[in-house]
Order: structure tokens, then sequence, then C-alpha cells
């Protein structure tokens, strides 16, 4: 975990930095108290060298004085002078004896040794091996074989007559004494030719090997500090005095100090620790508080509230994170929403009508997914704008409140519509359901100033029939949704095999922009034949759209989907080109035909458009009456404003003007009044199965009737058979137009038909 | 120390010249034979004796050693065969004089003034005499049977009056020879004016006070 490697690194941290400091403190006493012993001791051992000197100088001085006594008596002074050897040595052991010497010796006047108190054994004479002044009274002298502390004194009686030496043996005795007076351990080693000849020492060790050299050494597991001070140095004798001075006792008086920092720095160094760890955890345990609460925002839980009773910069860091999870928590939310809601209507969005499909697939439910929206959309948007088609869909949205079942989810989709699903219910009734709703939407509303209704289509998918997968289902119902159709066919149910000319559509849809670049497009005229004089003086331009691949296309198809997707336009004035340079042909020839072409919704809704008609004919030459053109009810009724100004440019131009496909809207004839057109042309549906006495008739025969009332010629389309045609002539039907007559022709075709039928239908008539 | 020793002899040479020149004239005034010691040196040796032999002795005076500051005086007392000394004493403390000589060991025990008898040297010899309280006091009495003898000054001059004309024998003594008999230099004319007698003497006053004890010197030449 990385916040406990923290804290475990600032304790690390401050602890060994202590440890450094405490230890650097530890090490410079305990060197520094070494280095002080050591000086102590040196300080002793340099002390007690001068102790031992002056000591030896002082018992020099002292026997000295003893053996000038004796020297000066008279008695003794005679007995040298007379040489009366043996007063001589009594007198010299009695005053050895009294002062403690060890050896006492008598020189004559010549220097030679004549009595000595103590002797080797088979020997008169002690052997005097060397002798060396010490100092201005002493001297170190090595008889037989032994050293001692030697003064001396010459006998004068009055002139020197001979020579008093006492000497004192340097052995352990003396080397004790010394060393109570001095403190240090004391050995004597006298030597020949480099060759230890004896030892005497206080300590019982000390005849081993300690060195002679000076310095510090150990002996026993003792460190010594000694020094030597050489008494006597005559080849081949030496006489050393070596002084030790013990460590120990130097440092002994140090250990105390030594322990007592040893347990200070131990308490200071647990001190410092315990506090470290306290410092580290009020610094690491608000890290790791905060570490948490950022954790927890992270996993999305946004209640717990985020506070540190801090002051300082961790308490500032928590009311900012604080801050931070309340603001994360408002936008989240409103994401959420976002997310699951269309923000225009509040309602569910696409997203969530796809989870709730799944889930209900999944579950092994069955139902209904509808797809609702309104007819003209894209139209009503161009011309009202979107704020004006937000308005009106929050309002649609608001009359179906509490209209639908509860178990029903409704939602918006921009560009989509309304999509509805219905659980657990088969297609008929879902099919009432979404019937009611759709008249429900088309009821009359205020949106903003303008009263309207508004008119809707719907497409229904059944699943799990046509689908199991959400995504496949949305496709489906909006191919469903297409199919669909004002009036009855308002809702659409879709069915499998239509998704493949839904297909078809797309790549037409496609296609067909391009389809005057590669000259796939044609123009046909279909004649049309004046009842009364049996004449065909007017023809109906038709387009034929041949695919490279797919071959003939119907009108039916490729002009619904040019409308649907907003080509129309340009095939109109691919149209209009073509028909205009056929009729130049023609009026060039001498041929007099009108030519009636169809023009939709959207050109009318173009305000360009009569003009764009006016340049042409300019251009072309071509009187106005030449032209005709076909408007369906419908087109009208999409726009009926501007479509009026437009027909009404168009007539006053002078072309002719016709009501398309007559029954099949919804227009009344209060608006077919107001339209500025001469010919009513009677919907073919009515007229293909035209029958005496059957409703179709009954309609065909009605409107033939109105439409003459009205000042309106009547063209109809779709005379299959001579019946129909004659039921029609019958009528005081002026035109007529159909396959029976002629299927359409193409330019030249048409003009021989022209030629060889010229009287042909008023022989039929007659006949 | 070459110009040192260099001035010495300059000095003593000096001296020398004075001396013949003095004694020439001396020699003109009485009738004493006067002659120069010196020590191996050349330097004037003083309380050194010259005996002269072979000539009848010139009559005997009153032979005395004083003590004066502590010392004896004279330093060095020549005394025929067997006369009597006398051992005044000058100062105001007492003297222990002892003599621990095999020609005459005796001892005159704490006295003051003229309280000593006086004692009578009955040999020939040298009679060192000491004090038993001050040892610093050294003297020494030259008993002899010699006829003439003379001590000399402090200049090293010794004067024998009355000497006839003529080689005689001639030995000297110093105290430097402790108990050893005076030496023969042969027979020598001590007439002869400006004569100088070396002696084979190291003066006690050229030599450096030894510092080492006789001991420790025959240590030291041992060691050499």
């Amino acid at each position: 975990m990385r916040i406990r490697y923290l804290r475990t690194r600032l304790i690390v941290t401050s602890v060994c930095l202590l440890s450094l400091v405490l230890g650097a403190v530890f090490f410079a006493v305990y060197t520094s108290t070494d280095f002080s012993a050591e000086r102590q001791a040196q300080r002793q051992l340099e002390v007690g060298s001068n102790v031992f000197r002056n000591l030896l100088e002082a018992r020099a001085r002292e026997l000295t004085n003893a053996t000038q006594i004796l020297v000066a008596d008279f008695g003794f002074r005679q007995a040298v002078a007379t040489g009366d050897l043996a007063t001589i040595r009594s007198a010299l052991l009695n005053q050895a004896s009294r002062i403690g010497a060890d050896q006492a010796l008598f020189f004559d006047a010549q220097g030679d040794l004549r009595i000595s108190s103590a002797t080797m054994p088979g020997s008169d004479t002690a052997q005097v091996e060397s002798l060396q002044a010490f100092s201005e009274q002493a001297l170190i002298a090595m008889i037989d074989h032994r050293p001692y502390l030697l003064v001396e004194a010459v006998v004068h009686a009055p002139v020197p007559v001979g020579q008093v030496a006492m000497a004192f043996s340097l052995d352990a005795a003396l080397a004790r004494e010394m060393q109570k007076l001095t403190g240090l351990e004391i050995r004597f080693v006298s030597s020949r030719d480099k060759e230890v000849m004896s030892t005497f020492s206080t300590t019982p060790y000390a005849q081993q090997d300690m060195s002679l050299q000076q310095g510090t050494q150990r002996l026993e597991r003792e460190g010594y500090l000694t020094t030597a001070i050489t008494l006597l140095d005559q080849a081949p004798y030496s006489v050393v005095a070596q002084m030790a001075s013990p460590l120990s006792d130097a440092l002994a008086s140090f250990d105390d100090l030594k322990r007592e920092l040893l347990i200070i720095t131990l308490i200071a160094l647990l001190a410092s620790s315990f506090l470290a760890v306290r410092l580290s955890g009020g610094l690491a345990r608000p890290v790791t508080l905060l570490a948490e609460a950022a954790k927890r925002i992270g996993r999305g839980d946004y209640t717990h509230k985020v506070t540190l009773a801090r002051n300082d910069e961790l308490g500032l860091l928590a009311e900012s994170i604080d801050a931070m999870r309340i603001g994360i928590a408002e936008r989240e939310s409103l994401i959420a929403h976002n997310a699951l809601h269309d923000p225009l209507t509040g309602l569910a969005n696409v997203g969530v009508m796809r989870e709730r499909l799944n889930s209900s697939i999944v579950s092994g439910q069955s139902g209904v997914l509808a797809q609702c929206n309104l007819v003209t959309a894209e139209l009503m948007v161009k011309a009202r704008g979107q704020s004006f088609m937000d308005t009106l869909v929050r309002q649609s949205v608001a009359c179906l409140e509490g209209q639908l079942p509860a178990d029903s989810l409704l939602a918006w989709q921009p560009g989509v519509g309304f999509l509805l699903l219905l659980e657990r219910r088969d297609l008929d009734e879902a099919v009432v359901v979404i019937d009611a709703m759709l008249a429900q939407l088309g009821e009359k509303m205020q949106v903003e100033d303008i009263k309207l209704r508004s008119q809707w289509m719907a497409g229904v998918v059944e699943w799990p029939l046509q689908g199991r997968d959400a995504g496949e289902l949305l496709r489906q119902v909006s191919i469903a949704l297409g199919d669909a159709a004002p009036g009855p066919e308002r809702i659409a149910v879709y069915q499998a095999q239509r998704d493949q000319a839904y297909q078809r559509r797309i790549r037409l849809a496609r296609d067909l922009r391009y389809a005057p670049e590669y000259k796939e497009l044609a123009v046909v005229f279909q004649p049309k034949l004046d009842l009364a004089s049996g004449e065909v003086r007017q023809v109906e331009a038709l387009m034929r759209w041949t695919h490279s691949e797919l071959g003939p296309i119907t009108p039916d198809e490729f002009i619904v989907l040019a409308e649907q997707t907003g080509s129309i336009g340009m095939l109109t004035q691919w149209m209009m080109a073509a028909v205009a340079s056929q009729l130049r042909n023609w009026i060039d020839r001498g041929i007099h035909l009108q030519v009636a072409m169809n023009i939709s919704a959207r050109d009318l809704d173009d305000p360009q458009f009569p003009q764009r008609i006016e340049h042409l004919l300019r251009a072309q030459q071509i009187s106005p009456e030449y032209l005709s053109m076909e408007v369906t009810e419908s087109a009208v009724m999409i726009n009926p404003e501007r479509s009026l100004n437009s027909l009404r440019v168009l007539r006053d131009l002078g072309i002719a003007l016709a009501v398309d496909d007559y029954g099949t809207g919804y227009s009344s004839l209060a608006t077919l009044k107001s339209l500025p057109v001469q010919d009513l042309k009677i919907d073919k549906s009515f007229v293909l199965q035209l029958a005496e006495g059957s409703d179709d008739a009954v309609i065909v025969k009605s409107t033939i009737e109105l439409a003459h009332n009205m000042g309106l010629k009547v063209i109809a389309e779709g005379i299959e058979n001579i019946d129909s045609l004659n039921w029609l002539k019958e009528r005081h039907c002026d035109v007529a137009q159909g396959y029976f007559i002629s299927r359409p022709l193409a330019a030249a075709a048409l003009e021989q038909w022209l030629e060889n039928t010229r009287g042909t239908f008023g022989e039929v008539e007659s006949a | 120390m070459y110009q040192y020793s260099n001035g010495k002899k300059m000095r003593y040479a000096m001296f020398t010249v004075l001396f013949a020149a003095v004694s020439l004239f001396w020699t003109v005034q009485s009738n004493a034979a006067q002659v120069l010691l010196t020590d191996k040196a050349g330097a004037p040796l003083a309380n050194a004796v010259l005996l002269v032999d072979g000539l009848p002795p010139l009559q005997s005076q009153g032979y005395v050693m004083d003590q004066v500051d502590i010392q004896f005086v004279p330093r060095v007392l020549v005394a025929p065969v067997g006369t009597l000394v006398d051992f005044p004493n000058s100062d105001d403390v007492r003297h222990h004089v002892y003599s621990f000589s095999s020609a005459k060991p005796f001892e005159l025990r704490l006295f003051k003034g003229s309280e000593a008898p006086p004692v009578a040297f009955d040999r020939a010899g040298v009679v060192v005499l000491g004090c038993n309280i001050h040892d610093s006091m050294i003297g020494y009495i030259l008993v002899t049977q010699s006829p003439r003898f003379a001590v000399s000054d402090a200049q090293g001059i010794v004067s024998l009056p009355d000497l006839p004309a003529g080689n005689w024998p001639v030995s000297w003594w110093h105290p430097s020879q402790l108990e050893q008999p005076p030496v023969a230099l042969g027979e020598l004319d001590l007439n002869q004016a400006g004569q100088v007698l070396s002696l084979p003497v190291s003066s006690a006053k050229q030599a450096p006070t030894p510092v080492l004890s006789p001991l420790q010197q025959r240590f030291k030449k041992a060691a050499e």
C-alpha cells in the first residue's frame, strides 16, 4: 500500500536520522572518553615516572646521608686510615643493617673492593659488574647479576683514604613500595647482552612478555600504557624500570558516564521514534482517509461527506475533495438523466428503449414496438423552424399524458419520433392502442399562434416474431414507418419481405441522384384522348428510369423515393429540360401537342420554381399553352399557402394546371375551388373497375358532374378497355388516358402512333 | 681556547722574565737562592717543598701549625725530625686536630686558643692533618731529615737563604704526593739566578674538580 509506504518511509527516515545523530554523539563521547582515559593514563604514567625518579633520588639522598654519617665517624675513619679491615667490616655491616642496605661495599684508596657485606657462595667479595650514575647521588649498579641502587661516600682522613658504597636491591619489595606511591605497576628488568637476567615486578603476570617498548599494550586482556626508564645502560648490562598504567582504572571512571550516556541515548531514540511514529501517523492518517474518500468517490459513492477537523493544508484538501464530491454527484445525476432521457420532452430516449426492449426479450416476453412520427415533420421544420416543431412535440407529449397504458414505455428520439413499447400484447391489441394514440396526436391544437391538426403515422413491429434484437427491431420498425402512408394506412406493420424492398429502395435512392448523369433517364409520352373530338391534342410526359443493373424502375417506386429523399427537384429540373427540348423539336416540325408534366410538393414549395419555368420557356421560345402541369391534392395540402402562390404564378404565365390523382386525398371542395386549375384528373383507382352501378362509377359520375359544374374539365386515367372509354364518353368526361388508348411511348413512337391512329378513336366510338 | 692558552703561556713567560730580573736584584741584596716552581703546565706551584741535603742545618726556629679561618696555616709545614710543633687555635671555634698518618698518629681533642700541647714529630714522613669537626681543614707536616728546606709561596717561589754555592742534592714534595716521601731531583745549583723547576704535579687549581667519585672514575675507566 502506498500510504503505508509513505508513512513507513517517514518513520524510517526520521528514526534513521535520529539514530545517526545520537549514534554520532554516542560515538564522539565514547571515543573522547577513551581518548581521555588514555590521556589520563598517559598523564598518570608521566607523573608516576617523575615520582619514581624523584623517589629513587630521594631514597638515594637519604641513603647517602646515612652513608655519610658512617664515613664521618671518627672511629670508622680511624679504622679506614689504619687499614683495620675487621673493624671496617663490622662497622659496614652495622650501618648496612641500620639503614637496610642489601649490600655494603668498602673500597680502599686505590679503588679496590676490599669488603662486601653480601657475597655469592664461594667468593670473598661481591663482583661489581657495572655502575652508572643515575642522578647526582644515586648510582645504579649491577652486582653479582643483580641490579642495585647504590650510594657512595668517600672516607676522608682527612684526605680520601677509602670509599664506602651502600647498595639497595631493585627488587619486588622496592617495586611494590614504588607502586604504592606512584600508583603504577613497576617492573625492574635487568639484562645482559639483551638477555633478561632477572625481573622484579609488582604484577604476577608482568614477568611474561611485556615489551619494553613504550606505548599501549594489552596483557591478560587488560590494557596498559607503559613507559620505561633506562636506569643503567653499560654494555653488556642494562637495567630498565618499566612502568605500566592500567587503562582499566582510567576507563572505569568513564564507565558510569558511558552507561548513563547509553541510557540517555536509548531513551532519546525511543522517545524520538515514538514521536516520529506519532507525527508520521498524524500526517499519514488523514492522507489515508482522504485517499479512501477519493476511492469512494471513484467508485461512485457520493454519500459520505469528506471532512478533516484540521486547519492546515490537509483540511483545505479535504474541503476541496468534498466540494468535488458534491459537484461530481450533481453532474453525474444530470448526465445519468440525460443519458436516459430526451432533454426536449423529458421522455425516455432510444437508449432506454433499447435497454428495456433487450431485457424484455431476454426475459422471454413478447410484445409490440411502434415508431410514430409526424408525416410532414421535415417540411414543418423548414416552414416554421425548429422551436415551433419542439413546441409541437412538447404539446403532443402533454396531450398523451394519461392516455397510454400504464405498463407501456413511451420514448422520444429526435429524428426518429415517438417509440412506444407495449409488452405482453398481441398485434391486434397493440394496433388499437397505437391508433388511439395517433388519433389523440391528430387532435387540433394551438401551437404558438397557429391552430393545427398534425398528421401522424406509425410503424409497428412484433417481437419476438420479427426479431430478437433491439437494434434489429428498431430498424424494422423504422422500415414499417416508411411504409405507412397518410390515411387508412397510417399504421404499417413490418413484414419480413418488405425488408428486401427497403434495401432496394435505399439503393435506388442512392443511385437516383446519379441517373441523369448516367443517362439512365428517359421521357415517354402517353397520349390523352379528347373524347369529344376523338383527337389527341395532349400528352402526359412520364419519366422512365432504366437502372443499369436493376433494369427498369417504375415511376411509382422511384418518384416516391425521390420525393422522400429530396431528389424530386432535380428530377423535375431534368424533366423540364427534356420536355422543353422535345416541345421545341415538335413545334419546329409542325407537331402541336400540349405536354403535361407532374410537379411535386417540393417544386411548389420552391418560390423560384415558377420563375425557372418561365425562363426555360422563354429560352426555348415556347408558348406557355404548350405546357400543362399536374399536381396532386396532397402536394398542395402540405403547404397550401405557398403552393397556391406558386400555382397562381404558373397560371398567370398561361400554363394549364390540373389536379392529379383526385379522390385519394382529403381535399375539400372548398380547397379545390380555391385552386387555380382548369382540369381535374380522376385517380385511376376509380377508373380501373368502372362498371355500371358500382361505387366507383357513382363517384366518377358525380365527380364529372361536380367538376363540370365548377367549370373544370375532367380527365380520367387508367382506361384499359373500351367499356370504360365508352362509359366515360357517355358521361361527358372530357379527356381519357390509359393503356387502352396507348401505353406511354417514346417521342418517335408517339409520332408514329399519332400518324397511325389519326381519326381511329372516332371510329371506335362510332363502331 | 687556543687564544686563551696562548695568552696564558705568554703570561707565564712574562712572569718568568720578571722573576729573573727580581731574583737577580735579590741575589745582589741578600744571600738567598730563589727558585720558581711550576707544575707540569708551567704554572707557578704553591705549597711545594724543596729539600736540599748535604749541608749543615740553619738554627732551628719555632714550628707552628696555626688554625685561622678554619684552615690550617700554613698549609704545608716542614719540620726537622724531633721538633715540637705548636697547634694554636686562632679561631673562636674549637678544633679537633688529628692525624692517622703512620709517621705520627695523634689527636688533639676539642681545644681552643693555645690549650693544645705541642706535638713532637720523631719520625720522618708525611703527617696529614685533619680536623674531626671541619672536614675541609687539611694540613700537611713534612717531617724531614734534610737540613735545608723551603715551601713555595703563592707565586711558586721558593727561597732558600744562605745556600752555599755549588751543586747540592735536591728533592721535592707536594701535598699531591700524599704520604709519599720527597722525590729526589739530583744535584742542582739552586743559586743560579732565575732558575725554574718544573715539577710533575698537576696543580689542584688547574686540574678540574673531579665530578666522579674514585669508584665511578674506576668504572668509567673500565667502560672506556
